[in-house]
């Protein structure tokens, strides 16, 4: 999509109120993170900032936690920790998932074809928290075991979607011009095929990077997530133990920071989705809970 | 119709078709458990094994075989649910698995059952009223519903149900009596349902208003159908392709990945808890039992889903 | 429009028919529809594809889509009761009872996950009550009458077994099945093969006549409303701009439009040497009627008046056209 098709898109976006909204929402979020990352604010979040279990007040808007850390803090520090997990599984997941696609479905019914396909139906068999728990498993430990896996499990679905667009585009008039141009297949579907299933690139990445921050917080919950670090997760499996005593604070705040982001995700999906393809809204596949 | 022994040719057939499949999922759990895993004969040793120990215990172990020849082994070993010991508690992992996969099923059937037709139903309403309010405060329910973390639900219901109301216990299973498991199994049955409003309502929804808009509907409604033979034959009944294949699809993922996360949030002795104990334990036996029967239970549903789609869809049935 | 002589039972009287697109007030798609059906009767509504003629015969069973709306000056009387805003009950008391619909698709207008044989079963059941025995042996009786060779096997059929012209025929046995007073052929032909089409068309008219039922039979084709109906009218952009009995309308069409569309129509030709008719310029956008007649931008014989006034209904014998140029 050249930059004139995506500001168009942009515009469409931002005239629907949803869509305004979840885009602001977004940028409000990617605000928190790039603050996060510059040290503007929550590079403290470890620090023992006031008494444990203070309500929250003026010092500590969102209270303390069982050690004295200030809730609001970490939360706002875990922001950071969701994009590092969602930007770099969103993207390469969906680079991944366009190449083989695209691979798989130029070359539709060869054997890297056939080959690609079975892969993808291998990895879809696994269920996921199973195959993650097998790779954490086999990494021990290594700081990339969760991005892998999400990887490893998120590329099918927009492989899936752009193998059947590509083998709809191959045969196209100009295509076959492209080919006796004289251009390489590679050229072929990286010039004319990809650009082509940018509205599917799109909202399969929106996609991911909803499903990215989710598995982030389970894994994390479960304890084989994030390490040496804090993140929503982390935070909501601190929160499980301190429901029990009465305190729900780190609880609430966590996931009050996740669910606003996922939701205002998930309606962008939809707006994009509406914007770029008005005809498929919900053909999509929402396997990981 | 189609006659008994057809079926039987056909999942037979299904099952061969599937080969590929099961030697991927099986090959990439061996990889993981087994080939890549970390190498228990240290862990089984105890300190300063000498030289000696460790060949002898790696031959027994099969460890010193090449890939290829430990892939098969495996593969026998699953095939003749030949799944060894457990190396924690030293109980056999059939065992195991005997005594918890019942309670793991106990504790997610009703949610899953419960959930997807509750979803449906939910779904049915708003594609009836396509357009209007009640279809538009569906399915805003719907995403909030999808945009809630399932742990945070399963939380959230824990707080209020269980540590505010007190009306369910908070941890564990003990369960003998009907009264005891109703008790026990709320809790997480609830978090389903809520979990299955948010991505099956949304999903349904637009499968069933792609049928209601078809031609065949608009059809049964100019010969006077009312709206319950309407929903429940022309258009429920035309849509249960699509219904099956999600909801049957979603049954070995519920299974593991719920199971997973409920039981060891809850202390239940399900499978997901013996699983999540052998990942951090690094028991191997049991790991690789549970991955490698599960990729065997996918393949299955793929079948019985195949099946089950002929059955009901005649256009499935001409070859 | 009747003679005095004969005076049937009407059925089915429209008047002021309008549809809108909901939500926008300007743009009409059915402009004040008048029609009326007797008992037994059999008239063709023609006219080219957006004219407006499946949509009147949608809102005769309150079937518009959900996007459209009947306009305020609307009225559908059936046997002398008021249709327009019935509730959904009402109109389904009348559905597959009163009045049966032929849809437009056969091959997709059948469940097609349940066999010819159940379909038909249901309507016979549900709306006759005979038993499951005596639906079975109706059902055969009906399909041999529209000469299907092997009724008992295509019971037994699911539709995507069938071809589109015996999925018609199963339709035309559910719309028969239901014993109506009134059949809406809407297109009936239009999928399917030439000689299908006549033979079709053929058993339909003459079991309609054989039982007493009225036929509204919607098509695109002048040509087989002369061969099946008493009266003719023709639709153009959401107006019936001419109405006639068919002799009449034949062999003298008042209204430049008719004569066009009859001019398009090969088999009535007589003379063979003149070329097949076709009409200047294209039907308009209806959100951007022309002022005056909507034909007048297409029609030879156009006054000036026509491109400014709209042409009132001229009332002649048992006959009425819309225009101020008429043909002689």
């Amino acid at each position: 999509m050249s930059t004139v098709a995506g500001r168009r898109v942009l515009a469409q976006l931002i005239r629907r109120p949803l869509g305004l909204l979840s885009l602001g929402v977004f940028a409000a979020y990617a605000l928190i993170a790039v603050g996060v990352w510059l040290g503007w604010w929550g590079s403290a979040w470890f620090e023992l900032a006031g008494p444990m279990w203070a309500p929250p007040s003026p010092e500590h808007w969102l209270g303390t936690n069982r050690l004295g850390q200030d809730i609001l803090m970490r939360a706002v520090a875990s922001t950071a920790t969701a994009f590092e997990i969602a930007v770099p599984v969103a993207l390469l997941s969906t680079l991944i998932g366009a190449l083989a696609g695209g691979a798989a479905g130029y070359f539709s019914h060869g054997w890297l074809d056939e080959f690609l396909l079975w892969l993808m139906g291998t990895l879809d068999a696994i269920p996921f928290y199973l195959l993650v728990v097998a790779l954490a498993f086999a990494l021990q430990g290594h700081a990339w075991t969760m991005h892998l896996a999400m990887i490893a499990v998120f590329w099918t679905t927009t492989a899936r979607l752009v193998r059947a667009e590509t083998q709809r585009i191959r045969e196209l008039p100009y295509i076959d011009a492209a080919r006796v141009s004289g251009l390489a297949p590679a050229q072929i579907i990286g010039r004319h095929i990809l650009p082509n299933t940018m509205a599917i690139l799109l909202v399969q990445g929106t996609l991911v990077f909803i499903a990215a921050i989710k598995v982030e917080v389970v894994l994390s919950f479960l304890g084989i997530g994030t390490q040496d670090s804090i993140s929503w997760g982390l935070m909501i499996a601190e929160g499980a133990q301190e429901i029990l005593i009465g305190q729900y604070w780190n609880f609430i705040a966590a996931s009050l920071f996740l669910f606003v982001l996922v939701m205002a995700f998930n309606l962008l999906a939809d707006q994009l989705q509406d914007v770029l393809d008005p005809r498929s809204l919900d053909a999509r596949a929402h396997r990981h809970a | 119709m189609t006659r008994a022994p057809d079926l039987l040719v056909f999942s037979l057939r299904k099952l061969a078709g599937a080969m590929p499949l099961i030697v991927g999922v099986t090959l990439i759990s061996f990889l993981l458990t087994v080939y890549f895993g970390p190498d228990p004969t240290h862990a089984l040793l105890g300190k300063n094994p000498t030289a000696a120990e460790v060949a002898q215990l790696s031959a027994e172990l099969g460890r010193d075989r090449s890939a290829p020849a430990q892939y098969l082994d495996y593969l026998r070993r699953l095939l003749t649910l030949d799944l060894g010991h457990s190396m924690v508690t030293g109980e056999p992992v059939r065992a195991m698995l005997a005594r918890t996969i019942p309670v793991s099923l106990l504790l997610l059937l009703p949610g899953f059952v419960l959930g997807t037709i509750l979803a449906l139903v939910m779904a049915a309403v708003a594609a009836w009223y396509r357009g209007g309010w009640v279809d538009r405060m569906i399915s805003g329910v719907s995403v909030v519903g999808m945009s809630l973390s399932f742990v945070v639900i399963l939380i959230g219901l824990q707080a209020v149900f269980g540590v505010w109301l007190g009306w369910f216990p908070v941890r564990g299973w003990n369960v003998t009596t009907l009264p005891q498991y109703l008790h026990h199994v709320a809790v997480p049955t609830l978090a389903f349902i809520v979990a299955s409003l948010g991505y099956n309502t949304r999903f349904f929804r637009a499968v069933l208003v792609a049928e209601l808009n078809s031609d065949q509907v608009r059809n049964a409604r100019a010969f006077g159908a009312g709206p319950v033979r309407l929903m429940l034959v022309h258009v429920i009944g035309n849509s249960l392709l699509p219904i099956l294949t999600r909801t049957l699809f979603s049954v070995p993922l519920l299974v593991l990945s719920g199971s997973l996360l409920i039981e060891s949030h809850f202390g239940i002795p399900g499978v997901g808890k013996i699983t999540f104990d052998a990942v951090m334990s690094g028991d191997q036996p049991v790991l690789m039992a549970v991955v490698g029967l599960s990729a065997v239970l996918f393949v299955i549903t793929v079948t019985v889903t195949d099946l089950l789609c002929r059955l009901v869809d005649p256009r499935l049935r001409q070859e | 429009m009747r003679g005095p002589t004969a005076m049937p039972e009407t059925l089915l009287r429209v008047s002021g028919l309008t549809v809108r697109l909901r939500g926008n007030a300007e743009t009409a798609l059915v402009r004040g529809v008048d029609l009326e059906m007797s008992a037994g009767e059999m008239l063709g509504l023609a006219g080219e594809s957006g004219s407006g003629k499946t949509l009147t015969g949608l809102s005769m069973l309150g079937l518009l889509p959900p996007a459209l709306r009947l306009g305020g000056t609307s009225s559908i009387r059936w046997l002398g009761r008021e249709l327009v805003g019935s509730r959904e009950r009402e109109w389904r008391g009348l559905r597959g009872r009163d009045i049966a619909l032929i849809p437009q698709h056969p091959m997709t207008a059948l469940n097609p996950v349940s066999t010819v044989g159940r379909q038909l079963a249901h309507l016979l059941k549900t709306r006759r009550g005979l038993d499951r025995h005596s639906a079975r042996a109706e059902s055969i009786g009906l399909l041999r009458r529209l000469a299907i060779a092997e009724p008992e096997g295509l019971l037994g059929r699911y539709p995507h077994e069938l071809s589109g012209g015996t999925c018609q025929r199963a339709l035309i046995a559910m719309a028969l099945a239901c014993r109506p007073r009134l059949i809406i052929a809407d297109e009936i032909t239009s999928a399917l093969d030439v000689t299908t089409q006549a033979t079709i068309l053929e058993q339909l008219t003459l079991l309609c006549r054989e039982t007493g039922t009225a036929l509204l039979l919607i098509t695109h084709d002048l040509g087989l409303v002369a061969r099946s109906c008493d009266r003719a009218a023709v639709m153009y952009c959401g107006r019936i701009v001419e109405q006639a009995p068919v002799e009449d309308l034949y062999a003298r069409p008042r209204h430049p439009y008719t004569a066009a569309l009859l001019a398009a129509v090969p088999v009535l030709d007589r003379d063979v040497d003149r070329p097949l008719g076709t009409i200047e310029g294209q039907v308009p956008d209806p959100a951007a009627l022309p002022l005056g007649c909507a034909f007048a931008p297409r029609c030879a014989q156009a006054l000036a008046r026509c491109r400014t006034d709209d042409p009132g209904l001229s009332v002649e014998a048992d006959r009425g056209y819309r225009c101020f140029a008429p043909l002689e």
